[in-house]
């Protein structure tokens, strides 16, 4: 391959690596075949779009060795459960940190009133065992004609519980779950399958129903097993739900940001405006510092900003405001990399080399100094990512990406345009490239 | 160009010292008078923003404090809202404290709640402190890196020295500089604000590593006077210097200006610090290498 041919293709490697960016960054379903590969849209953080964030802190001090992960995935569900009986739109709950600093993270977007949603979450998960009853007249009047209790609550509850297992059938192998009661708990269960025998004896969690097995016998021993058609899953799932009832963390809410729709709707418009405003004055700034491979750097740049945005979206990267600000900092440092090559190129040419050696030269000469500004701003984010809060991460994943997007695009993509039109005849003309060279060049 | 040759860095060295000098006794004058406020993310607290109609700051001031709210602190913002910084509030006393104004401003909107707990804080302290040991280190690893080979003229550690040097004043000033902004603009400082630092200072040490290096491959290639010679390399890294702030600061600008009010104060100490990170690069790092040089020669001479 000539270096003609080369550089042709590396043209084309430009404009399908920019239609396909265009592609992934327009609104999902306009574009049909890269909407279903990229089924994503752009994640806004909270700030942006209004919404609470929580975040708590579970006490896993009074749970013994293998259970705490176990404890604190229970929590998250208890969690996730109460914060999906309040109908927000994708609500996330996550868990974060170890043993000694169990966290779980819950991100309400565009809740209007996160006050009541604080009070469901903050209570204490329940477990509790409650009889059926027959419904009388009798019962209906002491319930003053409200709907007529069904169940009956014991003095039997998740207190009581020593802890919940998987276990399987010796005989069918189908999952079961085993209780284990305390003692207190045991003979509380033996009273109350005593009296069932036949009935059913129903499983509280939160005050609704998780289970209602049918009572066989009278258990005194403080065990219990539920069999039912459980599928293995579920089995282990209900089995985390009841220890996280048996097993009551307790957690502390200990930190809580809420912001309003208008002030999100307002960053976000904001923050936009900063971003096409900034890349402009980047944009004008390199056309009339280095004209024409100004130019080519002021589309290298248009083409990152679109990179960034689409990264973004693949990854599902939550934007936020300091993330935007990370984003805008880095279009900054991308300019620099085209700045130091640029400034070398002048010299080349200043130093009477022919144009194309002279692009060569200028981007093999400003790659150290590129490599090691870059490399340490890297090990700043990472750090900052590594230690810092949650606003602060966004800040320092965002600047990463645009550092390493910056690299490629600064530097991959303005030496390919540099070195296409450097073939062609018409951009021959040194004086495009800079002030008073054409003289020089042509000695 | 014509300007820095007038300026003649390394000749004027103590007019340049002189300023900074003044510079860090005004910072430590802002910081010992009005401090450094640490955010609630580090202490501890809860922030409210509210905005409406007569929502000013004594009608609010008076208003809290009928509800027993007595230690708050109520500042207007730039956006025509309202803030209110007080201890942490439980969920049940920001219920009843945002029922309470609400009855009482019709249309009040809370822009934001944000409380912080004493978990929280505790732990973003130790992770901060974390973050600024762990950058120090980088930074002195990074450097002791760029210099480990020693030239004839000036020792490694010469350079590695001066280097902290320009850092330890970029931080004060920064300091001071946040310190006055705090004062006038509704501000404390974060975890925002120790990411500016952090941020700033990789730019400054690389900025400073830029002009060093040209220092150093001078020396290996020019017989000129220690002092012109500085200032020569200066000149030849100076356009990148500019270029890499000026275009940075730009893009920092328009964040100040267009950008979120959230996080104004992070943006505004991101684009002081990077002014001062490069002055400092160029009028104090380099003329200390002169400075250092020629005393040890009139040292030895003696």
């Amino acid at each position: 391959m000539t270096t003609k041919q080369k550089s042709l293709w590396g043209l084309a490697g430009v404009v399908l690596l920019t239609v396909l960016a265009i592609l992934i960054v327009l609104p999902t379903g306009k574009v049909p075949v890269i909407s279903k590969i990229f089924n994503k849209n752009f994640r806004l953080g909270l700030d942006l779009q209004g919404g609470t964030q929580l975040i708590y802190h579970a006490d896993l001090s009074t749970i013994q060795g293998s259970n705490k992960s176990e404890a604190l995935q229970g929590v998250r569900d208890v969690i996730e459960r109460r914060v999906n009986a309040f109908g927000v739109s994708e609500p996330r709950v996550q868990t974060t940190g170890g043993v000694s600093d169990a966290r779980v993270v819950v991100e309400l977007a565009g809740i209007k009133n996160p006050d009541d949603a604080i009070k469901l979450i903050g209570e204490t998960p329940i477990l509790d065992f409650r009889e059926e009853v027959e419904i009388t007249a009798e019962n209906l009047k002491t319930e003053n004609g409200v709907l007529p209790i069904a169940w009956k609550p014991t003095e039997l509850t998740g207190r009581n519980l020593t802890r919940a297992d998987v276990s399987f059938d010796q005989n069918t192998g189908a999952p079961e779950i085993s209780l284990q009661f305390d003692s207190q708990g045991a003979k509380l269960f033996e009273d109350i399958t005593g009296r069932n025998v036949g009935k059913r004896v129903g499983i509280f969690l939160d005050g609704s129903p998780l289970t209602a097995p049918t009572v066989q016998t009278k258990i005194s021993d403080g065990r219990a097993v539920i069999t039912g058609t459980y599928r293995l899953e579920e089995a282990k799932q209900l089995a985390t739900r009841l220890n996280a009832g048996a097993l009551p963390v307790a957690i502390t809410l200990i930190n809580r940001t809420s912001v309003g729709p208008t002030l999100g709707r307002d960053s976000l418009g904001r923050s936009m405006v900063a971003g096409i405003i900034g890349l402009l004055t980047m944009v004008i700034y390199m056309i009339i510092l280095y004209r024409y491979p100004g130019a080519i750097a002021a589309f290298a740049l248009i083409l990152y900003a679109l990179l960034n945005l689409a990264v973004y979206k693949v990854m599902g990267v939550t934007m936020t405001l300091a993330g935007i600000a990370g984003f805008i900092l880095s279009i900054g440092m991308a300019v620099d990399a085209n700045v130091l090559i640029f400034e070398r190129l002048k010299e080349e040419l200043r130093n009477g080399r022919q144009l194309i050696p002279g692009v060569t030269g200028a981007f093999a000469e400003a790659w150290a100094s590129i490599r090691d500004s870059n490399v340490s701003s890297l090990i700043t984010c990472a750090l900052l990512y590594m230690l810092g809060s949650s606003i602060v991460r966004g800040f320092a994943l965002t600047l990463a990406i645009g550092i390493l997007i910056s690299m490629f695009s600064a530097i991959t993509v303005t030496r390919t345009l540099l070195q296409a039109s450097s073939n062609l005849k018409l951009f021959h003309n040194k004086k495009i490239y800079a002030d008073g060279l054409a003289t020089e060049g042509n000695k | 160009m014509m300007l820095l040759k007038f300026l003649s860095i390394s000749k004027n060295s103590r007019y340049w010292f002189g300023f900074s000098a003044a510079l860090i006794v005004l910072s430590f004058v802002a910081l010992g008078f009005w401090g450094l406020r640490p955010g609630i993310d580090f202490v501890g607290g809860s922030i409210m923003e509210l905005r409406g109609q007569n929502v000013t700051v004594p009608n609010i001031r008076t208003s809290l404090q009928k509800n027993n709210q007595n230690s708050i602190e109520v500042q207007s913002t730039s956006d025509n809202s309202v803030q209110v910084r007080m201890q942490q509030l439980t969920n049940d006393e920001h219920t009843k404290i945002l029922e309470a104004l609400k009855k009482e401003f019709s249309g009040i909107e809370e822009l934001r709640f944000d409380s912080v707990g004493p978990i929280f804080s505790k732990d973003l302290v130790i992770k901060s402190v974390m973050a600024i040991i762990l950058s120090s280190l980088g930074i002195l690893v990074y450097l002791a890196f760029v210099f480990h080979k020693s030239s004839a003229v000036v020792s490694s550690w010469a350079f590695g020295t001066f280097a902290v040097v320009a850092l330890i004043h970029d931080v004060i000033i920064i300091g001071g500089f946040f310190a006055v902004y705090a004062r006038f603009f509704s501000a404390s400082a974060d975890s925002l604000f120790i990411t500016a630092i952090l941020t700033v200072i990789g730019f400054s040490v690389h900025d400073t590593i830029v002009i060093y290096n040209r220092v150093k491959s001078n020396l290996r290639i020019l017989r000129l006077p220690f002092g012109e010679l500085v200032d020569l390399s200066v000149l030849e890294t100076f356009t990148r210097s500019v270029n890499t702030s000026v275009t940075t600061l730009l893009v920092l600008l328009a964040l100040l200006f267009f950008g979120g009010s959230t996080i104004r104060p992070f943006v505004a100490t991101l684009c002081f610090g990077i002014i001062l990170g490069s002055y400092s690069s160029v009028f104090i790092a380099a003329p200390l290498l002169v400075w250092w040089q020629e005393r040890n020669k009139k040292q030895v001479k003696r």
